[in-house]
């Protein structure tokens, strides 16, 4: 089963590579078909998600490569085909955008095997396999960034490598760490060895700083806000949607192997709490609406965070409830995470292909202009800002709920973390919903500001807003069912920790019941009408009311006048930098206002100036002259033979 | 059963007797400024002649401008409901009536609130959006500060069954945390009421009558019962779970808390009326933040076990 799906996607990019020649041919093949097989792989990845199964490749290898399918991976690997349906098709419709800058059967490939290197992640039984395919999927995804070219993306590639590669080295180290002391390479013989407490530490910092980094925890998540809004849109919604969860698997995963004290779980949400605050923070006072989605990500990874965090709280002090419960938060919201983020990564997407920008301030009004558009994107805002009764609310009402049940906790330090984490999540979600007001209202409510852009916006292909409209479709069921969802989690989740029991009554909440009574309520007012005999004329239209003056698009608010305030008074720790400019005396001013981000400024630029510096001072040595390097090996000769007397002689 | 069908008389009490608290709430105030207010009910006559008009609105607006006063209105219905005024005690109600139910309904309004306004492309609904939504950044906080308190004193979120640990005395005013909480909510609830110095009442421009500016006709009618609504929800909010008294028989439970609103409402007319004014920031920096103080004090009582 699992070797078909797998072969099926391998096929499939090998054949999309193969039709290089006729571009439209493989938009059909590279696309429309795995979206037909992810379908068929929810399927299969859904009925057996209680199942361990798996397959070894045929053949002698160095070694005998062998995939196994846990629970965990299992619904980790129905995330990945689960988006990469609704994702594939909205490409059929989007890739035509690219014709002019890429050969799409090469975009097509690569994005199957994009897919295809997810799915070996999670499904890979050894370290080196683990290894090896964790780097293909970082390379593919590098590849895929290339395709939107422009003025910073190679800057762009290079930083997203970067930090890719320092996690990736930073978990490699706690591999095989592990594996040392467990005397085996492979994870199935990963159990019952003994570890001293603090390498055990070592460890398990080594894997968070890896998977945060992959992640984009804070302070790691420099990468994220650079790299999404450079990538195609669908592409960005599988990096965003799929990729980034690829690393909480890791590190629920690879965690559980070790022994967790509670101190792990609570800088674990340390870290989510301020990912949260920060990623949001910086998303609101974004202009480029795909900026604002990309640090939104930050933010919901935090939230990811809280809830596994406080799982391995649970664990730590050996309380199956609270793990049980944390653990589902952060699948569910992983899931949630999943769905909404791309169906808003594609509706970006959708409005940049109908209007060439990426400011906010220039859009306006595009719901009357592309009204399916506008509504999925609405779903997809409604459910991200976690307002009842869709699919966000759920499972924030789980991380807050399970992060209560650990404040009641007797440590006086966990239940500070726990009440602070709270408090941090409740601000997050306040400043939330003023940044999605900000992103749905901006672009899709109002007027537009500029003319030209309004009139020559419409939904472009029906493929984009089908692909869209799985995804919505998905986040009211995930919503509305929450209860079913629940219990499917519950299982996954009852395999990781066993002993857990749903002691309290946790799918107390009902979401159909709500929905009902909040449509309920709608009609309401009508019968009133009805019971008063209001005056049910059609309203006439006339222009907006603007004290007298003559209304025009310019009065309108625009995105930095809409978070003026709140900028005013972040300005402390956001630095906000005013640039004037005026090219003659009686030429307009222009004014623009930019956040960079501070942790880019703080953290890792002094390192990136101190490796340019010692690159300076080394170039010194490469100075062409072919006689130099004859210096430079008699000189390394003649060292090698030193130590090698030193310590070999006798 | 017997919980949706008291939500349900709870909501027709409401909508009911709603006009008659602004109607009083305005005539106070025009005795305060001595001179002869409007008749007590003045409310009921103005949504009367609103919902008899005809309406204008923009011509820039989508289908959610003119969706929006029926979904304000579902939504503060909605809190009406989930607020446990007459059922108590029974875990049944708490399928939908929970904290953060209620916390985030108000963020739904908020957000059709923000959305609304800025379809309507009036300046000064895109300021009031601005404004409402940085109160939030405030509010929200504290009201969840607050909240969790309680949630972790009575260890469940659900609000019937909160309310009726409160009423059997076992958690009260005698546990530090939550009697310093009880201020710092009382506050939140007040802004959330939007009433002066965070609405101004004369210069309604701007913050939350700017925001429905552009209505008119019945959707103004709607949309003005609806922030009624939401106000006499936000009080039993507070009243449900910082004073816990109750009878056994939920119409007398729902009574004794009309008596309550009116007195909470007379209050708040009397701030409203004798407060000083403020811009949006210093008002912030002087009212918000030493009630963030307030409340953090109250958070780190309950950390330390008090």
């Amino acid at each position: 089963m699992l070797e078909m799906i797998y072969s099926a996607f391998l096929i499939l990019g090998v054949v999309s590579l193969a039709l290089y020649k006729c571009p439209k041919t493989a938009l059909w093949v590279g696309f429309g078909l795995p979206s037909l097989v992810s379908l068929y792989s929810v399927v299969i990845f859904i009925t057996n998600i209680n199942l361990t199964y798996g397959f070894k490749l045929a053949g002698n290898f160095i070694f005998s490569p062998e995939f196994i399918l846990t629970p965990l991976s299992g619904f980790f690997s129905f995330l990945v085909v689960f988006i990469s349906f609704g994702v594939g098709i909205y490409t059929i419709g989007y890739a035509k955008s690219l014709k002019n800058r890429a050969n799409l059967a090469v975009f097509a490939s690569l994005f199957n095997f994009f897919i295809l290197s997810m799915l070996l992640v999670l499904s890979s039984s050894n370290v080196f396999s683990f290894i090896v395919l964790w780097e293909v999927m970082t390379l593919v995804s590098a590849l895929l960034l290339k395709f939107n070219d422009e003025e910073t993306s190679n800057k762009t590639v290079m930083i997203y490598l970067g930090v890719a590669q320092i996690g990736a080295f930073c978990i490699m180290i706690a591999l095989l760490l592990i594996s040392g002391v467990a005397g085996s390479m492979e994870f199935a013989q990963w159990q019952g060895f003994e570890i001293s407490s603090g390498l055990s530490i070592c460890v398990l910092t080594l894997l968070l700083v890896g998977f945060g980094s992959k992640a984009g925890m804070f302070p790691f998540h420099v990468w994220s806000p650079l790299a999404y809004p450079l990538a195609p849109s669908n592409v960005a919604a599988l990096m965003s949607g799929v990729m980034s969860k690829m690393a909480i698997f890791g590190l629920i995963k690879f965690s559980l192997f070790l022994p967790i004290n509670p101190g792990f779980g609570l800088s674990i949400m340390v870290l989510g709490a301020l990912s949260a605050l920060i990623g949001i923070s910086y998303a609101l006072v974004q202009k480029e609406y795909s900026k604002l989605i990309a640090y939104s990500s930050v933010e919901n990874i935090g939230i990811i965070l809280l809830g596994v965090g406080t799982g391995f709280y649970g664990i730590g002090l050996g309380e199956g409830t609270l793990a049980l419960l944390g653990f589902v938060g952060a699948l569910f919201h992983a899931l949630n995470h999943a769905t909404f983020k791309s169906l808003l990564f594609l509706g970006a997407g959708n409005i940049y292909n109908a209007t060439q920008t990426k400011e906010i301030d220039k859009l306006g009004g595009l719901a009357r202009k592309m009204p399916i558009t506008a509504i999925l994107f609405l779903i997809g805002v409604v459910s991200i800002s976690a307002l009842p009764p869709l699919n966000g609310f759920v499972s924030e009402w789980f991380i807050y709920r399970s992060m209560i049940l650990g404040g009641l906790s007797e440590s006086l330090l966990g239940r500070a973390v726990f009440a602070l984490s709270i408090v941090a999540l409740a601000l997050t979600g306040a400043i939330v919903v003023f940044a999605f007001i900000k992103l749905y209202a901006l672009i899709f409510a109002g007027v537009c500001k500029d003319e030209k852009i309004y009139n020559g916006a419409y939904e472009k292909s029906l493929f984009m807003p089908l692909g869209m409209f799985v995804l919505a479709f998905s986040c009211l069921y995930f919503g509305l069912g929450a209860n079913n969802i629940i219990m499917f989690l519950g299982s996954v989740v009852m395999d990781l920790i066993p002993n857990a029991t749903y002691s309290i009554n946790i799918d107390v909440l009902s979401m159909p019941i709500i929905a009902l009574l909040l449509c309920f309520l709608l009609i309401l007012p009508f019968l009133l009408f009805g019971i008063f005999k209001a005056n049910m004329s059609k309203a006439r239209l006339s222009e907006p009311w603007a004290c007298g003056f003559k209304f025009n698009s310019r009065m309108q608010t625009n995105s930095n006048a809409f978070v003026g305030d709140f900028k005013r008074i972040i300005s402390k720790i956001i630095k906000f930098k005013e640039i004037k400019s005026q090219d003659s005396y009686f030429a307009k001013m222009n004014y623009e206002s930019r956040s960079d981000d501070f942790w880019w400024n703080l953290l890792y630029a002094p390192v990136v100036r101190l490796n340019l510096y010692l690159g300076d001072k080394i170039g010194y040595m490469q100075n062409g002259k072919s006689s130099f390097y004859v210096i430079y090996i008699l000189i390394y000769l003649y060292a090698m033979m030193i130590a090698g007397f030193y310590f070999l002689g006798e | 059963m017997q919980t949706i069908l008291l939500m349900l008389l709870q909501l027709f009490v409401a909508i009911l007797l709603v006009p008659l608290f602004d109607g009083v709430a305005r005539n106070l105030r025009g005795k305060i400024q001595s001179r002869v207010g409007y008749p007590i009910l003045q409310t009921y006559y103005d949504i009367f002649k609103l919902l008899k008009r005809s309406r204008t609105m923009p011509n820039t607006i989508h289908w959610f401008f003119r969706a929006s006063p029926y979904m304000l209105f579902s939504i503060s219905a909605l809190l009406v409901m989930i607020m446990p005024i007459s059922y108590a005690g029974n875990s049944e109600g708490g399928m939908i009536s929970d904290i953060f139910v209620a916390v985030y309904l108000v963020a739904a309004f908020r957000f059709v609130f923000g959305v609304a306004s800025i379809d309507s492309s009036n300046p000064y609904a895109g300021v009031g959006a601005s404004r409402e939504s940085l109160i939030a950044v405030y509010v929200e906080p504290i009201m969840i500060i607050c909240l969790i308190i309680i949630a972790m004193l009575t260890q469940t979120t659900n609000l019937p069954i909160i309310k009726g640990v409160l009423q059997n005395g076992e958690i009260g005013y005698h546990i530090a945390s939550y009697a310093v909480a009880s201020i710092a909510f009382l506050w939140a609830m007040y802004v959330e009421m939007g009433r002066k110095p965070f609405d101004i009442a004369e210069a309604e421009q701007e913050v939350q009558e700017g925001v429905i500016g552009e209505y008119s006709g019945r959707d103004l009618g709607v949309a003005e019962m609806a922030l009624m609504l939401k106000q006499y929800a936000m009080i039993s909010f507070f009243l449900v779970i910082f004073v816990p008294f109750g009878f056994e028989n939920p119409l007398l439970n729902l009574a004794l808390n009309l008596v309550e609103v009116g007195v909470f409402y007379i209050g708040a007319i009397l701030i409203d009326n004798f407060g000083p004014r403020f811009r949006i920031l210093s008002s912030l920096k002087f009212n918000a933040l030493g009630i963030l103080f307030i409340s953090l004090i109250a958070l780190s009582l309950y950390i330390i076990g008090v």
